[in-house]
């Protein structure tokens, strides 16, 4: 044991010492995180921008009806609404650049699957883009890990179509019939 | 072995001043890179959201545009030649142009660098490229020039993604048709007429933090264009097709009128039960907008009696009270009942097909009765 008057042993410096090291390791390790994190807001607002374009696309394409100088059978056999029914999937490239601590020599280009749906009944579109929740994870080819993904998702009832002035008024009922 | 007493060897001072001398050297490395990478971090997060900043404001202001175009979508070799898009809106202020400009060939002692973005806005339409216009800095240290692409919705199938080179707009269909832009009524300052529609222009936009493609769509419809409702019809939609003219119909009512029935009584074929024939009429009706009333009769057969497959499926039932064979059918009374409860009674026995038709021609009525006047229903020319 050692009294009042005694110093520390040096083992006691050498295990303090290690201590502080471990700790300051740790502190390292948390800051390197939070500085790596910074990249994930980036790749976030990128996957917001493509799914924000995709709505102003599926906006426009339903925007105006054809020409109305068919009867409505041809109009409506012929146009329905512009946008695919269903779920159609795809690939949009997004540019992350410079992401700390990445040290990235150019910009990253990041491959983002994105899974558009459109449902005529309530002309309901939805976008869902995917983004890595870490881009310097992001693969060289620009792939996103599995297990390293996030996705944001956008949802939009799409407004009627119009017609140009001078068109003739078509206007439809709720239900298909015969006559 | 060191007493009480004493205080470290030399050897001791040295390892502990040595692994201090370690930690401190790896410390002061690490301060050293957070410090050499604070800068650039900051700058690039003021230019990452500049540059967000502006792409929020151009959606914001497509939003409330009637007109979208660049007057000047790509600088030529001239000093002030510049890269310009434009907005028209109008609303109870008035006309409203604006417009966003770079001049990628000006000099660092031209007042407008060639890395800035300017905003321009004016009740007038924007001269393109003119440096004395005053404007305002809304984004700078732009890496390129920005490229505004044209994107007519016919074209957005076979759209390519700028950095993949891969389809991505594959969820609109390929046979969107093409709709021109039409005139908004004004002229832009090279005395052409200002074009509204459903044309996107794709702004890309870059700085040394981010670079972003932006879609804009003018989100204010021309005046003079006409909301359609939406489309439903799986088939047919052509009501009041009858005439050359479509007709305006804003009523529906449903009756029903007994042709035929009698009772067989059970015997050799089995069972007894009623065949029994009749119509329902579906009777729209409607005031035009000049005064004119429109009319239209919608006539259904009903039967059980299948003739195609020589079947009546009996609803179940017997002789009328009174003896009466005929308009009469227990415990269901044809007379007494209304049309439509008396088709959701008949329904589940008549012959193939009618139920199907029947169904939906009352489902249309009764949607023509419930839009009334008030919900302006017209009939499809």
């Amino acid at each position: 044991m050692r009294t009042a008057e005694r110093g520390f042993s040096l083992l006691e410096v050498v295990v303090a010492v290690a201590l502080f090291a471990i700790a300051s390791a740790a502190t390292a390790g948390a800051l390197a995180a939070v500085a790596r994190g910074a990249a994930s807001p980036s790749a976030r607002d990128a996957a917001l921008m493509t799914a924000e374009n995709a709505l102003v696309r599926a906006r426009a394409a339903v925007a105006y009806a054809s020409s109305p100088d068919q009867d409505g059978t041809v109009l409506l056999g012929g146009r329905t609404w512009g946008l695919v029914a269903g779920t159609t999937a795809y690939v949009a490239g997004a540019e992350i650049r410079a992401p700390f601590p990445c040290r990235a020599p150019s910009a990253l280009r990041v491959r983002m699957p994105v899974s558009a749906a459109f449902d005529p009944a309530s002309q309901r579109f939805s976008v869902s883009v995917s983004y890595p929740r870490d881009a310097c994870a992001v693969a060289a080819d620009g792939t996103i890990p599995p297990t390293d993904t996030l996705t944001v998702t956008l949802v939009q009832t799409l407004p009627p179509s119009v017609f140009p002035p001078g068109q003739r008024l078509v206007r439809d009922v709720l239900t298909p019939a015969r006559m | 072995m060191r007493g009480p007493q004493a205080g470290f060897s030399l050897l001791e001072l040295l390892i502990a001043s040595a692994l201090f001398a370690v930690v401190a050297l790896g410390a002061f490395e690490l301060l050293r890179n957070l410090a050499a990478d604070a800068a650039p971090l900051r700058a690039r997060q003021a230019g990452y959201a500049a540059l967000e900043t502006l792409g929020d404001r151009l959606r914001s202001e497509a939003r409330s545009a009637t007109a979208i175009w660049s007057s000047a979508p790509a600088a030529g070799a001239g000093h002030d030649d510049c890269v310009q898009l434009d907005f028209f809106a109008a609303d109870a202020g008035g006309p409203r142009f604006w417009s966003y400009r770079t001049f990628p060939h000006h000099g660092s002692t031209d007042a407008v660098g060639p890395d800035v973005l300017q905003r321009v806005a004016g009740s007038g339409a924007i001269v393109p490229c003119d440096p004395a216009l005053p404007g305002a800095t809304a984004l700078s240290g732009m890496t390129a020039p920005p490229l505004f692409t044209i994107l007519p919705p016919a074209q957005l199938n076979a759209h390519q993604d700028p950095y993949l080179g891969s389809n991505d707009t594959p969820f609109v269909a390929a046979s969107v048709p093409p709709t021109a832009p039409i005139p908004v009524g004004v002229l832009d300052a090279l005395s052409q007429p200002v074009l509204g529609g459903n044309t996107i222009v794709e702004a890309r936009l870059e700085n040394a933090a981010v670079a972003r493609v932006i879609d804009l769509l003018p989100g204010v419809f021309p005046n003079g264009f006409t909301e359609v409702l939406r489309y439903t019809c799986s088939e047919r939609c052509d009501v009041g097709h009858d005439g050359p003219s479509a007709k305006t119909l804003t009523a529906c009512a449903m009756t029903w009128q007994t042709q035929w029935s009698h009772y067989v009584p059970a015997g050799v074929a089995g069972a007894g039960g009623w065949f029994l024939a009749g119509t329902f009429s579906f009777g729209y009706s409607g005031i035009r907008a000049d005064g004119g009333s429109d009319s239209l009769q919608q006539v259904d057969a009903a039967s059980n009696w299948d003739p195609a497959r020589n079947y009546a499926a009996f609803p179940p039932g017997g002789p009328a009270a009174d003896g009466s064979e005929a308009g009469s059918l227990t415990p269901w009374d044809v007379r007494a009942e209304a049309p439509a409860a008396w088709l959701t009674d008949i329904g589940p026995y008549l012959a193939a097909g009618q139920a199907a038709a029947l169904a939906v021609d009352k489902q249309r009525c009764d949607a023509v009765q419930q839009a009334g006047a008030s919900g302006s229903y017209y009939a499809n020319g």
